[in-house]
Formats: C-alpha cells, structure tokens, sequence
C-alpha cells in the first residue's frame, strides 16, 4: 500500500529532518516534564503529554503517552483564542485549561497549561502540556466525582484562565489553588512542571526559527502535514467502501438504578476518506456523559493502536477524517451542565471498543494482508478505581489512596500476530508501568496481599485476550477514610472479534470487620481461605464509601477479548496456557476442545474428536462440512459475486446486501448464564432488560462467525455493509 | 612503534571478547599492539589464544613466551549481554513471597511505549512457571507485622526444584531489603536439600526498594552463571596452564574490573562490559590530551553506542532496563539507537526514506558483502558515494560488490522516488547523520549538556565517515578520532580500574545521621573484605559515598555525593538545604518542589582502586602543526552534503604522522577505518597518535 510522493519545493528528506527536529522539541517539553514532575502519575503511569501547534492552531508534533490529548491540545489553544483577545496576550503567558465544556479537556482532573510561542514580539505557534493532576478540588480525589449532578458539583473547571505571567505563575492565582485542592503543595509542583516543559519549548522553538527563518518553519510544516495526510488516505483507501455499524452500553448504577446508555458508532469508508459518526441518547447527570474533546480523542487512540501507529501525528491526519457527533446535548456530544469527569472512562472507553469492532470489519474484508492483519479483539477498557481521603494514623499526615497499579491492571486485545497483553491498561494507556508492590506500599495506606494474574478472564480465540490481573489492598495505616469506587465495565464485556470469545468483566468488593489485624498479629499469612469478613451488596459504582482500619478491597480486572474461533487454536498453546495456569481445564476442553493425556500431552485424536463434538453441539447436528484446510484464522466472513459466504467451508450466508446473521445458527443466553459455563465473570442485572450472548454459527460447518454481546429483544446486531454508504442524517453541529 | 615502555617491562593484555570479533591489546616493553580474531563461541579461550598468538607475534615472542611475563590479563565479554538478551543460560527456579509468583509476567507493566498494537506482546518466561514456588512469610514495609518463614515449605519447594533439575535458584522477598532474615535463613535450608546449588538472595544482589528490579536481578544472576563460571574457570586454567601467574581480571558494565571470585558470585556485574570498555578507554585517552568535557559515539554494525561525560564522569544508568524487564544492574549509562552500517534504508507508508532500526546484521549483512542481501544498507551507500575503496574494505580483507550495493540502493531508494543513485546513498547517508545526531543530543541537550563545550570521541570501524557532519548538527567544534580506533573497547578494558559498587535502601528523613551511618559502616566492612580478597590493601581503596535523593512524593532520585566520614547531626540539615540547588542544577530553575520534605532513599558506596596503566606511544610534533603530506591517491566521491561529485585527495595513515594536517574534502585511509573530512573541515595529527578534526 505504499505509494510515494514527491515533495514539490522541497526534498522529502528535509521535510523528514525537520519534521523529527519539531518532534524532537515536543519531545524535549516531554522530558523536563517528567524530570521535574517526579510525581508517579507522570514517570510510572505516564499520564500526560506535550503538543506543538503553529501560529494557526494546527498540529506540528505530539509527544504523548497518553494517546486521547491528541484533541485537546488543539481544542485548548482556540478555548485560549476564543476567551483572549490576541493583541493581550504577551510573551511568557500561560492559560490554565482543564473543562471539557468550555476549553477542551478530556477531564478535569487532565490539566492543560497553553502558552503562546513567540519570536520578535509575534506569536509563531503554541505549545500545550498536559497531565493528570493529583487532584483539582471539588467534591471526589483526582477529579473523579462519581457523586457530580452537574459540572458545578465535580471540580475546580478553568476555561483558559491566564494563570502565568512572565514564565511563572501568578500569586494570586497560586494562593487560590493553594486554598482549594487537596495536596496543594504536589498540584501546584506538577503546574510549575508544565510551565517548566513549555518554557523550554519556547526556547528550543525560538532556537530553530533564527536558525531556519519563519518562511522557511511554515513551508516545511506544510509538506510534512501533506505527508502524512496522504499516508492516511492511503490508508483509508485501503480498506473496502462501506457502512460499519457497532453499539455498545456505557453503565451506571451508583443510584440504584441499573442504567444502560446505549452509544451507536457509524464507520463510513468512501475512498481515500471515512466519516466517523456517534449517536446516543440524551445526557444524563452523572459523570459518564461523553463530551467533545473525550469523543475525538478515544477515536485517535484507537485510530493509532489499531491503524495509523506509523504515521506522523500533525494536522494531516485529521483532514481525511470527518467526525460527526449528532446533536448536542447527548451522551455523546454532551453539554454544559452535564457532568463530565469520567467522559473518557465511561462514555470514551466505549468509544475505543466501538471503532475497534467497525475498523475490525472493514480490515476484515480486505484483500491487503497488511490491512486485514489489523483485526483485533476487543481490549478490556476495564477501569477499576478506587480512591479515598483519611489521615494516616502513624504520621497523623492527610493521605490520599489512589492505587494506581489498581487501575492499569486489566487485559489487553488480541491480535493476529500474538495473544493479548496482560496489564495492558487501556488503549490510551501507552508505556504506562504498574508501581512496585514496595511502592505502593509505601505511598498507600495498606498492605498488598496479593496480585496475580486471574485465569479464564481472556477472551478465548485463536488468540486469546490478556488476562486481568486480581489485587488485593488492605487498610492498615488509617483508622477511616472516605471514598468511592467503581467499575466502568461490570455488565457489558468487551465482545470477541472474527468468531473470537469476549473476555471477562471486571469486579471489586469490599470486606468489612476482617480478622486481618489479628491474622497479622499472630503471624499468620492472611490469604483468601484465612481472611474472613463481611461483604454487603451494592452497586459496581459507589460514591460514598467508608473505608475502616481493617477493611480488604479486592479487584478482578476484566481481560481482553480473543480473535478467531477458539477451536483454530493451536492445541499446543492452550496446553500450555493450562499448565501455566492461564485457562482452566474446563475451558480447556468446552470452549477450545483441547484434551490432554495422563501425561498432561496434548491427545491428538481425543481433541480432533472433542472439536468436532463443540461443532455438533452448536449446530444441534454433525456439521455438513469440514473447515478447509486453508481457511483463514481472522477473516470468517466474505463477500464474493454478491454472497456472504463463510471463509471456513464457502457456505452462502445470503445477499451481500443483507445481515448474514439471518442465515447463521444463533445461540442466545443471558450472558451470566453462558459466561458461568464460560468461567467467565460479568454482573447479571437484575432490572431491565438482560445482556445476552448471541453466538452465531455457520450452518454448513458450525464454525463460529461472531459472538455478539446485546440486549434481549434487541434487532439482529447490524452486518457490514460493503459497497453501501448510507451515514445517519448529518445534524448542524 | 615507537620505545614507549610499560610501566613495569612487563606485559598487560586487554582482550574484548565481542559477538563476531575478539580484540587484542597487548602493552608491554616495546609499545601497545593490537590485534583481532573471530570470537570462538562455545570456547571463547580459543579465539582469546589466536589474538594472543598474533599479538605476541608481532612482539617477537609466542603466548606461551608472552604469558609468564604478563602481570595483568583483564577481560571484556559479551557472555553475560548474551544470556540476558537471549535469555538462554541456566535453568532458574525462585522462592517467592506467597501471593506474588506472577510477579515476573507482570513485569511492572509491560506495555511499551509504542502506538502500534501488534508490538504489545507478553513478555518471555525467563523462569519456567512450574520452577516458581510461593513461600509463606511476610516482612511488612515498617516492620510492624511479620509472618514467619514457613521452613517446611521452604523444604518441600526446594525439593520440587531439585527434582526438576533447576541449576540455580532465586530467592525473592517483599521488603528483604529492609529486613533479610528470611532470605538468609532460606539459603540455609537450601543448602541443606540441595548442596551445591546456585543460590542468589535478592536482598544481596540489590538490596534496593522496588521488588520487580531487585526480584529480576537475583534471576538474571542465576540465569548467568552457569555459562560465566564456565568461561572464567576455563580461562583461569589455560592461561595457568601456559605459565600466566599475574591477575586475571573481568570487565564490568560499571566501567572497572573485579577478579574471578567476585564475578563467580555476581556475573551479574558483566553486563554490557563491551561498550563500557569503549567509554572507559575514552574517558582515559581525553585525560591524556587534558580535555574536560567529552561526547563518545561508537558505531558497529547494528546500532550507534553514545555516552557523555562532562568532566569526565560518566554517568551510571541505575537501575537499567533490558527488553521488558527492569532490574537493579548499574551500568554505565550508554544510549543506543539502531544506526549502524548494517542498519537497512527503507520507505515509511508516506514514501519517505528512513535508516534503522532493522539491520542485515552480518549474515546476509550489506549487499555490498555480496551474501544474499538486498536490502540497501549504509555501508552500501558508502560505497556508492565513493567514501569507502570496495578494493580495500578492511585493509582488503573482503571485497565489496558495488554493482550488488547500486542496485539495492537504486531499487529501493532511487527509482520510487525517483532519484538517481547518488543521490540515494546521499540521502542515506543524511539519515544516518540525523539519527546519531538525534541520540547524541538526547545524551547531552536533554540532559542540560550543549555539545559545544564537549569535543566528540569517535570511535568503532565506520564512524569516521560521520563524524564531522554529526557534530556539525550539534554545534560540537571538534572531534577525536583516537589511536587504535577499531580495537577501542579492548584498550578501555586493558586500562581499567578495580571498581565495585554497593547500594542499600535506607530510606533516611535527614534526621538521626546514626541510621546512615551504621549502614555506611557495614557496607564499608564489606568493600574492604571484598578489596582485600583480590590483594588490595585498605589504604589503597577509595571510598566514595554517596546517596540518592528525592523530595518526599516523587518516584525518582537524584545522586548527591556524600563526604567520606561519619555524618553528623549538622549534615541532615545542611543536605536539606542544599538539595533543592542541586536539584535545579539538574532539572532547571524552579523547578524544585517548595516545602516538600527531602528524603534519601538509597545509600551507595564506590570502591575504587586506581591501577597502573600502560602508556600510549608519543611522539613530538613536527613544525607549526601546519605542514600538509602528499596524498597517496585520488578518489572520486559524492560530497553528500553538497550533492556534488569531486576528485578528493586520500592520504595513508603512515603519511599523517603528528604535527601534519589535511583540509577537507579528503579521505584518510586507517586501513580497518575510513575517515572523511568533508569540506571546510580539516584533520591534524596529535602527538599520542590521534586524529584530530575541526569541523
């Protein structure tokens, strides 16, 4: 799919030379950052970035780790230019940036710090530098107000506030911050951090321009945007024209109800260019609404994952992709008052699973084996959090217990060329580290008790998911704190890919009044068998715990999803998944028909037979046909003289116009159900209706073609539609 | 050769044992020679015998003559970089704290720092899963709780390891750090079940908070032994065999060398001791010319090698990370990006050339070698520009298919983008320079160094070619090209010091001095133990001290240098104050955290003992520096960064003696390295036989 370009004026190699030397100073903003940060938000889970954008407010380069700042970085410079008169701003000023509504965070607690460039007494371009702050004030630690009815109740919200005069902050605005965020001294360092990071990007920006001449900055910024503009059109050329349906559920149940949001993703491919189209319901008054900035930038962090990793981040890539967010005032395009703090988390991270499924159907059915190698499963997008505010008992210190190795812990997607990554976090989540024990032992107000990877919570597939991790934290150091906690993803997993299995979703509980201290006393390992206490049922999303001297949290994280019909693994990878202690035996045999022999060896026959057995059972009957030889491992499906066949064996699965799955062997449970024979976890609801697991078999060979997660009742899931472009009405933004 | 003496008339050897070659430096009565033989993998003392024949040979004498008047036999390898990049060595089984035995697969998150999906892989089993036994016992981190060791389940699980045939095994327990009792008391038991094994406490090999790097060091110690206890015995005996009765000691990545006990315990401290010899024998070479601030770059056939040492000090990579797995290995802190002249040229997906990291290696290597490769390399467009003679590659010992070079060149680079083949390899050629460039300046301007005040080492076959356009990017005034260039990490080992390096966590608030000084004092105990079981004499160790510092919430440390004394109740004040001020000479101004408490988390003690070393040939210059040779050739050559074809002079190394100079565009011939001096450069003679170049 390469395809070369000459530059016009200029020598590809110069534009390359100064396209890295522009990366290079985001880069260098990237460093000071972490060097003077020191906070183990940025150097472990490297949660922060750095942009550079010219003097239109267009991309030159990202430094990010934290892949979805991709949109606010831009979204921050015009909140800044919208607020500001130009002729103001001076040199050495910085704009303070971290509300979704009004100056294009992802959340609040993602502070933005913008500062003009400038040479000669004109401004040349911006830098922007962004990380996740301790905390932001208002009513929840770390900007996470799960109690939030509206924006006014969940933090502090600057909507580029200059904050900065002459490269330093302003007192004012320093004593006002002082006064309203928990852990003042940490938060304003990680300001002076960023200011610090921008500061050197003026210089070294500076630096360059006197070196190169401004004429010579802005033509050079030109052609490189063009390349990589080209190289994504080259690549959305790539995959088949068509319309690419996938809905998801974001959930809510901290009020007693059990809410699901449903969020619909349109993928249309028309030539070297694609619209990306979300719709949803109307915004609701918790802090899962998905706003603008949230929405653009989980579309880029799967975009890069699955897709454009090898691209140049600039201008260029944006401009062959059209978003369309729908209406305002959805959940999807939510505006001011709705809260807003989890839009990346909850609404965002159903994002990420959604493009995955639509870029997964339209590689799928390519004929580039560079393009159909990018069908992945899903990752787990499983974010499982707590934190609490208490006073430490030893040192009689305010402490914050925000256990970031907690957070990372859950599983990664599958891929065509290897299984998921444990620990892989969250797709947005690159480079990020899990914090030693020792270190989180140190900084949290407890003792670990265990962390271990939990088996059967991938996806099965040919390849399977990363497994979520389990960790066990008890509260040792302080007599009481107050809290919440919460799980993005406890009913509605992610769903498998090509025929693969979904993985497990992801839990916390709490026990209360253990025996732990006197385990400890006595010298005792305090284990799951030994440690006894009480659990109380409650939601998967809590707002206002109470968390005792003594109390265990625990916490399963969900795994990625598998791609590939589980029974095309090879058996000699799940053995050894078995003898690891990654799946279970059961699963072994149910799910991937692999038998072993007294010896633990793989029984070739006895598998061949168990195989052929699960195709049966799907079927109700001995398929029909075998699955050829050949057949492909990720691609279940094609269209050929106007049919969807399945690849396996060729059956006719209908017009190419028409959803397949009408044709398919569907078996549906309740996914608590299937997922009990799976030994996979998921919370059953208990009101409204129930998520199902619909498994759709090919009739003619019983090989599975996709396994779907839905709502009961709910229409046939939507098919690809090759060959068809039909968007959603477009609505005026 | 000129009469330079060594310092005893006796001979010192300094031998690198690298992945394909195996260098020489022999310092003895008549000057320093060198020479080189292929590394024999499996025996690596066959290989070290052939370069010692051709050595002594050219001495007059044979190894077996030389070695008896040899009083030093110092050793650089690759076979512990091996094991641990390959993850081959021996089978290694672990005690670990119950409820932590995925510790390893965790890998403290092993998610890179790449966009790119498919490059999310899990990481390697380095210990068979079945060979990790969970132990109960529990340290807590402030000592409040203790769960005692279960000693019958220490004994079953050693058992079970044994009966699996483990050969070595790794104890690992939270907070042993603080407190290694169960550790210790586990290696008891052990030895009982199973007498003879390998066993390494992790609270001995790191004793360092952060149980992941302290857990992977004590297996990667493990994993090491076999092949080194292997290697050192069977050198220790053939070089005793043939007469050698002076010290045999082992190069490590910290930049000094330890005798056989200590590396037999710790092989550990054998990691990377390739480039650090490289980087020793800079350091060593820039004394010699008086220089203060230095730049290294080292370019093989994979990958460019560049440190810096600003006073000369380089700087140590705590801490170092290799492939997914962070451990506790100190090294000396060397960057390394994939640019070597074997690093393939390609096209990205928007069209645009790019070099590296991917390389030809040496099998099928350059086109030019004319084994099966295809793909252009920057060694072919060497070829293609003219810098490299394909007749006298090597000093003729391969020659070079130019048409094999063009056409991978002109297929690849040349007709889609529609360019001719100069033109090509001049782009290659540019794409090098940036990336070498580009991991220069991460050493120096990220680090707060401008190369300006730095003069710029080159060393390694192919880096001559670069060199002044490197440092032309960076604003860096002035190269070094040293004497003995191709065999520089042999010369670097040849001169190195006794160094061996102690950490501990103390985890000290600056307040009571006696919780550092005890620590200080126990580890002191050791350093001098260890020192006297190599021969050296107390009062001829160097004691340096020194603590890593952090205000209180950060991740990272900072190394403070600490006084050679006992501390006082005075120094926990006086280092709180101070310690904002160096932290900002660091990372800049304001950038410390105000009003947060300053803690120190580690303390590390140096012990150094200064070796003699050989001295370099000399030789005064001739006249005001200005005199110029005749050139002993013409070549045609592409200027590259002119894009203009010219006939340029080449000059024999012989011609170049000190006190000459050549103005660029010429080509200096080394025989195993090119040097080109672009225009506007110039290259000059110094008297210890270096080439010297303006840019």
């Amino acid at each position: 799919m390469s395809t070369t370009h000459v530059a016009g004026t200029y020598d590809v190699i110069d534009i390359e030379v100064h396209g890295k030397s522009i990366r290079n100073i985001a880069n260098e903003m990237a460093v000071t950052l972490m060097r003077t940060s020191g906070s183990p938000v940025v150097t472990d889970a490297k949660d922060f970035s750095t942009c550079i954008m010219d003097a239109k407010n267009e991309q030159l380069a990202f430094s990010g780790f934290v892949t979805f700042h991709i949109s606010t970085a831009v979204l921050g410079v015009q909140a800044v230019l919208e607020r500001n008169p130009i002729e103001q701003i001076r040199p050495g000023d910085a704009f303070m940036c971290n509300d979704p509504h009004s100056s294009g965070a992802i959340h609040q607690g993602d502070v933005g710090i913008v500062m003009p460039f400038f040479l000669d007494g004109e401004i040349v371009g911006w830098g922007y530098v962004n990380e996740h702050v301790l905390d932001i004030g208002g009513s929840a630690v770390s900007g996470f107000a799960l109690g939030a009815y509206d924006s006014f109740s969940e933090t502090l919200a600057f909507p580029g506030t200059r904050i900065v005069r002459d490269g330093r902050i302003d007192p004012q605005w320093e004593q006002f911050l002082a006064t309203n965020v928990r852990l003042a001294g940490t938060v304003l360092n990680d300001i002076r951090s960023m200011i610090a990071a921008n500061n050197a990007g003026q210089r070294r920006l500076e630096a360059m321009l006197r070196e190169i001449g401004l004429e010579r900055f802005n033509a050079l910024n030109e052609e490189a945007k063009r390349l990589s503009e080209q190289a994504v059109r080259d690549l959305i050329s790539s995959l088949p024209d068509g319309t690419y349906d996938s809905t998801d559920w974001v959930e809510f149940d901290a009020r007693g109800i059990e809410e699901l949001h449903e969020v619909t993703t349109r993928l249309i491919v028309d030539g070297d260019e694609m619209t990306i189209q979300f719709r949803g319901g109307p915004q609701t008054d918790s802090f899962i609404n998905g706003a603008k900035p949230a929405m653009l930038g989980q579309s880029w962090t799967t975009m890069l994952a699955q897709l454009t990793y090898d691209i140049p981040v600039n201008a260029g890539i944006w401009r062959p992709v059209h978003f369309d967010l729908g209406p305002q005032g959805t959940i999807v395009n939510a505006s001011a008052p709705a809260p807003v703090s989890m839009s990346h988390i909850q609404t965002g991270m159903r994002v990420n699973k959604m493009l995955n499924d639509v870029f997964s159907q339209a590689c799928s059915l390519s004929s580039d084996p560079r393009v159909s190698s990018r069908v992945s499963g899903q990752p787990a997008q499983n974010q499982t959090y707590f934190t609490a505010f208490g006073v430490d008992r030893r040192s009689g210190q305010p402490v914050v217990a925000f256990p970031m190795s907690v957070g990372m812990a859950a599983g990664g997607p599958a891929q065509t060329v290897t299984d998921g990554l444990e620990v892989y976090g969250a797709t947005c989540m690159n480079g990020c580290d899990m914090p030693d024990v020792e270190i989180e032992e140190t900084s949290q107000p407890g003792m670990i008790l265990w962390r271990r990877i939990a088996p059967d919570t991938a996806g099965a597939g040919v390849h399977r998911g990363g497994n979520g991790v389990s960790t066990c934290l008890a509260i040792l150091h302080c007599d009481r704190m107050n809290g919440g906690a919460y799980t993005n993803t406890a009913q509605v997993p992610p769903r498998g890919t090509a025929g693969g299995y979904p993985g497990a979703a992801g839990t916390w509980e709490i026990l209360r009044d253990t025996n732990i201290v006197e385990l400890l006393e006595r010298g005792e390992h305090p284990t799951e068998e030994t440690l006894k206490g009480g659990t109380e049922p409650g939601p998967s999303q809590s707002a206002s715990l109470v968390f005792n001297r003594g109390d265990v949290y625990t916490v399963v994280h969900g795994g990625g999803s598998g791609v590939g019909d589980p029974l095309r693994r090879d058996p000699e990878m799940v053995r050894k998944d078995l003898a690891d202690g990654y799946v279970s035996e059961a699963v072994a045999r149910e799910l991937y028909g692999v038998v072993l022999d007294g010896e633990g060896r793989v029984d070739r026959a006895a598998t061949e037979q168990q195989r052929a057995a699960i195709r049966a059972a799907r079927l109700g009957h001995a398929p029909e046909y075998e699955v050829r030889a050949d057949a492909p491992l990720f691609a279940p499906l094609k269209v050929a003289d106007g049919r969807w066949r399945c690849t396996q064996c060729d059956h006719d699965l209908g017009d190419e116009h028409g959803n397949w799955r009408a044709a398919a062997v569907v078996r549906e449970n309740e996914i608590s159900k299937r997922y009990a024979e799976l030994n996979l976890r998921v919370r059953p609801r208990v009101q409204g209706e129930p998520v199902v697991l619909r498994e759709n078999f090919c009739p003619g060979c019983g090989s599975s073609l996709s396994v779907d997660v839905t709502l009961e009742g709910h229409d046939l899931v939507a098919a690809s539609r090759p060959g068809i472009k039909d968007p959603f009405a477009q609505q005026p933004a | 050769m000129s009469s330079v003496q060594d310092v005893n008339g006796r001979y010192a050897v300094g031998v690198d044992v690298g992945g394909t070659h195996t260098d020489l430096i022999l310092a003895g009565p008549t000057g320093i020679v060198r020479s080189k033989a292929f590394t024999t993998h499996g025996e690596y003392s066959r290989g070290i015998f052939d370069a010692l024949e051709l050595a002594a040979g050219q001495v007059g004498l044979t190894a077996r003559e030389l070695l008896p008047q040899t009083r030093a036999f110092v050793n650089g390898s690759t076979i512990v970089t091996n094991a641990i990049t390959e993850l081959r060595g021996a089978k290694v089984g672990v005690l670990i704290t119950r409820g932590f035995r995925d510790t390893f697969r965790l890998a403290g998150g092993a998610r890179r720092a790449e966009y790119d999906d498919h490059v999310q892989l899990p990481p390697p089993d380095v210990v068979p899963r079945d060979c990790i036994e969970e132990i109960t016992e529990r340290v807590t981190s402030d000592g409040d709780f203790e769960v005692p060791l279960d000693e019958d389940q220490v004994r079953e699980a050693v058992r079970r390891l044994r009966d699996k045939q483990v050969e070595a095994i790794a104890v690992c327990y939270l907070w042993s750090f603080r407190d290694p009792s169960h550790e210790r008391r586990t290696r008891e038991i052990v030895e009982e079940e199973f007498p003879g094994v390998f066993v390494t406490l992790s609270s001995e090999v790191h004793p360092v908070i952060r149980e992941f790097p302290r857990f992977m060091t004590a297996v990667f110690n493990c994993l090491s032994h076999r092949a080194t206890t292997r290697y050192v015995n069977g050198l220790e005996s053939e070089l005793s065999g043939a007469g050698f009765d002076g010290a045999l000691t082992f190069f490590q990545g910290i930049g000094g060398s330890v005798g056989s006990d200590a590396v037999r315990s710790e092989p550990v401290t054998l990691m990377q001791s390739g480039p650090a010899g490289g980087v020793m024998g800079a350091r060593h070479a820039a004394e010699q010319l008086g220089l203060e601030n230095i730049l290294i770059g080292d370019m093989g056939g994979t990958s460019f090698d560049t440190a810096v040492l600003p006073n000369l000090q380089p700087a140590i990579a705590k801490q170092a990370s290799f492939g997914p797995f962070h451990t506790g290995i100190n090294i000396l802190d060397i960057v390394s990006v994939g640019a070597g002249g074997g690093s393939i040229a390609w096209l990205d997906s928007r069209g645009v050339p790019q070099v590296g990291p991917h390389s030809a290696g040496s099998e099928p290597g350059p086109a030019c070698y004319g084994r099966g490769g295809t793909e252009p390399t920057v060694t072919d467009a060497n070829v293609l520009l003219g810098l490299i003679d394909p007749d006298n590659y090597l000093k003729g010992r391969y020659h070079l298919d130019i048409d094999a070079a063009r056409e991978a060149v002109q297929s690849r680079i040349g007709e889609p983008l529609g360019w001719d083949v100069e033109r090509a390899a001049a782009a290659i050629y540019d794409l090098a320079v940036i990336e070498m460039a580009n991991a220069l300046r991460m050493v120096s301007i990220e680090r707060g160094h401008h190369p300006r005040e730095f003069t710029f080492f080159s060393y390694g076959g192919g880096l001559g070619l670069f060199a002044v356009e490197i440092c032309r990017r960076l604003g860096c005034p002035r190269i070094i090209i040293p004497d003995n260039s191709s065999a520089f990490s042999a010369y670097g080992v040849l001169i190195a010091d006794y160094v061996r390096q102690y950490e501990r966590t103390v985890g000290w608030d600056l307040g009571d001095p006696e919780v550092v000084n005890t620590v200080a004092n126990e580890m002191i105990e050791q350093a001098l133990a260890d020192a006297a079981a190599e021969g050296i004499a107390p009062e001829d160790v160097q004691l340096e001290r020194g603590g890593d510092f952090r205000f209180l919430g950060q991740v990272y440390e900072v190394p403070v240098p600490l006084p050679d004394r006992d501390l006082t109740a005075e120094d926990g004040p006086r280092l709180a104050e101070e310690f904002p001020r160096i932290y900002e000479r660091n990372y800049g101004e304001g950038t410390a955290w105000e009003g947060s408490p300053v803690m120190m988390m580690n303390l590390s003690i140096r012990a150094v003992h200064r070796r003699e070393k050989p001295a370099a040939r000399r030789q005064a210059a001739s006249g005001d520096g200005g005199a110029t040779p005749e050139p002993t050739g013409r070549r045609d050559v592409y200027l590259p960064e002119e894009r203009r074809a010219e006939t340029v002079p080449v000059y024999a190394e012989a011609s170049l003696v000190p006190g000459t100079r050549v103005d660029g565009p010429c080509i200096v011939d080394v025989g195993d390295t090119t040097i080109y001096v672009p225009s506007r450069a110039t290259c000059s003679r110094d008297e210890l036989f270096n080439f010297s170049l303006t840019t």
